[in-house]
C-alpha cells in the first residue's frame, strides 16, 4: 500500500471537515491510506475518531470523469450499494455520500470490510477456494434475485439495453478500429443465448473484486459497472480467461471449473445458467476487457497520464489473441 | 537514406535497452507502489524495442475491415477473415509481449 503522496491533491483536510459536517467538530480523521488510485476511483482508508471511539471507515472518490466513460456515478453506486445491504449482501454499508458543499468527491464513505482482494493471494490459498465458492454463489445469487423495479435508475444505461449494442456504442466512441473485437461481437450476435428475464447485474463481478478474510467472503466490492441484464452476464465475467490469473484450468476466476461454478449458483437457488451461456459471456467478457484497456489508453492520452494507462492500449491486443483463440477453441 | 542511426553507436533500439536494463537493476531498491511502475515501463520499452527491431505489418485499411465485419460482408468468408486478423493480431502480441502467445504460435516465430 502506497503511503499518501504530500501533493496538491493530499485529501486530508477536506476529508476532516466533510466528517466534522456528519458527525461534529469534536470528530476527526487519523491513519489515511490511500490504498488504490485504480482505473475510476481513488479508495483512502481512515478511522474515524469520536472521542475514545475509533471506526475504520472507507472513502471512495471518481477519479476519471467524462462523457464517454461507462461508469456510473458515485451517486448511483452509493444507491445500489444501499439496496443491496439492506437486502443481506454482504457489501459495506454507505453511510454518506459527499455533496457540493464537500472539497472532496464527487464520492462516497463506507464501513470498511477486513480481507485481501489481490487475485495471487487468493488463488494461492486453495484449502478455501470450495467455500469461497459456495460463498460468493449465494452472494451473488441473492443479488441477482433482488427485485430490478428497485434498480428502475439503471434502465437508460446502454448496457441495460442490448449489450451487443452496448459494446460497439462503446467501442466507437474511442475511435479506434479493431477488427478482432468485429469478429468476436459479429459471432456473438450470429450465436445469440435465449433471453432471460433480466435482474440486477453485478457488472466486475471476478476474482480482484472481492474481499476475502480467512476463507470467508466480506464483502464484494466495485459496483460502478453494475446494470440490468442476464444474470448469466455475472457468471461468464467471473469465468473469462483474464481473471483466471494463469490457473486457467479454474475457468471460475482461478478458483473453480465453470461447472462448479454452475452447479454452487444452482445450489444458492439461482436459475439454471447453461454452459454456452456463460461461454457466450466469456467471449464477451475478453471484448469488454479490451474496451476497458483500449478506454485506459484513451484516458492517457486525453490527460490522465500514466506508465500503467499508457501500456494498456497495446495490451488490448493480448485480449483480442485470447478471444480469437476461445473462438477457434483451442483456448477453454 | 542516412540518418543519424546510421553510422552512430548504439542503435536506438540498444539505447531502449540501456534504459530497461537500468530500471531493472534500480527495481529492488524502490517501494511497492514505484517497483510496480518502474515494471510497467520496463515492459512499455520492451515493446519499443522490440516495435524498433521488426518491420511494419502488412498495409491493411483496418477501419474498413471492422465496419465491413459488422457490417456482416465477410459473413461467406468468415474462416479466411478470421485466419488473417489472427495472424495480425499473433504478430501484435509478438511484439507487445511474446511470452502471451500459446506454444504453437511461439514454436514458428
Amino acid at each position: 500500500m502506497a503511503a499518501l503522496p504530500a501533493t496538491r491533491s493530499d485529501p486530508t483536510a477536506a476529508l476532516r471537515a466533510a466528517v466534522r459536517r456528519r458527525w461534529g467538530n469534536a470528530a476527526d480523521v487519523e491513519n489515511i491510506e490511500q490504498v488504490t488510485l485504480g482505473g475510476s476511483n481513488r479508495t483512502l482508508l481512515f478511522d474515524l475518531v469520536q472521542g475514545t471511539q475509533r471506526t475504520r471507515l472507507v472513502s471512495r472518490e471518481e477519479t476519471f470523469a467524462g462523457a464517454e466513460k461507462p461508469f456510473l456515478s458515485p451517486a448511483a453506486q452509493f444507491q445500489i450499494m444501499s439496496i443491496a445491504h439492506k437486502n443481506g449482501l454482504c457489501v459495506p454499508e454507505p453511510l454518506f455520500t459527499y455533496d457540493s458543499n464537500d472539497e472532496i468527491g464527487p464520492g462516497f464513505v463506507t464501513t470498511f470490510a477486513n480481507g485481501t482482494a489481490l487475485p495471487r493471494r487468493l488463488l494461492a490459498d486453495t484449502e478455501h477456494h470450495a467455500s469461497i465458492l459456495h460463498q460468493l454463489a449465494i452472494t451473488v445469487a441473492k443479488l441477482h434475485a433482488i427485485d430490478p423495479a428497485l434498480f428502475a435508475f439503471l434502465a437508460d444505461l446502454p448496457e441495460s439495453g442490448d449489450p451487443i449494442a452496448a459494446m460497439r456504442y462503446r467501442i466507437d466512441n474511442l475511435g479506434e478500429p479493431h477488427p478482432a473485437l468485429e469478429l468476436g461481437l459479429r459471432w456473438l450476435e450470429r450465436h445469440p443465448p435465449p433471453q432471460r428475464p433480466k435482474t440486477v447485474v453485478h457488472g466486475d463481478f471476478r476474482t480482484g473484486n472481492f474481499l476475502v478474510d480467512d476463507g470467508k467472503v466480506t464483502a464484494l466490492l466495485d459496483w460502478e459497472c453494475c446494470h440490468l441484464g442476464s444474470p448469466a452476464e455475472d457468471l461468464g465475467w467471473f469465468c473469462t480467461r483474464s481473471w483466471r490469473f494463469g490457473r486457467t484450468a479454474y475457468h471460475a476466476g482461478g478458483i473453480a471449473t465453470r461447472t462448479q461454478l454452475q452447479d454452487a449458483y444452482r445450489d444458492a437457488g439461482g436459475a439454471a445458467i447453461t454452459e454456452p451461456e456463460i461461454r457466450w459471456w466469456e467471449i464477451f467478457g475478453l471484448i469488454r476487457w479490451a474496451m476497458f484497456n483500449i478506454l485506459q489508453a484513451h484516458g492517457h492520452v486525453h490527460g490522465r497520464r500514466s506508465p500503467a494507462y499508457a501500456a494498456c492500449g497495446r495490451n488490448t491486443a493480448l485480449m483480442e489473441y485470447d478471444l480469437l483463440m476461445t473462438l477457434t477453441g483451442d483456448y477453454d | 537514406m542516412t540518418d543519424l542511426t546510421t553510422h552512430y553507436r548504439p542503435t536506438t533500439a540498444d539505447l531502449v535497452r540501456t534504459v530497461a536494463d537500468f530500471l531493472t537493476s534500480i527495481g529492488p531498491k524502490l517501494e511497492s507502489g514505484d517497483r510496480y511502475t518502474a515494471l510497467v515501463c520496463k515492459h512499455i520499452l520492451g515493446m519499443v524495442e522490440r516495435e524498433l527491431l521488426s518491420g511494419p505489418l502488412q498495409p491493411l485499411n483496418e477501419a474498413d475491415l471492422a465496419a465491413d465485419i459488422r457490417a456482416g460482408a465477410h459473413d461467406e468468408t468468415w474462416r479466411r477473415t478470421f485466419e488473417a486478423v489472427l495472424n495480425r493480431t499473433i504478430e501484435r502480441v509478438a511484439l507487445v509481449k511474446p511470452d502471451h502467445l500459446a506454444a504453437i504460435h511461439r514454436a514458428n516465430r
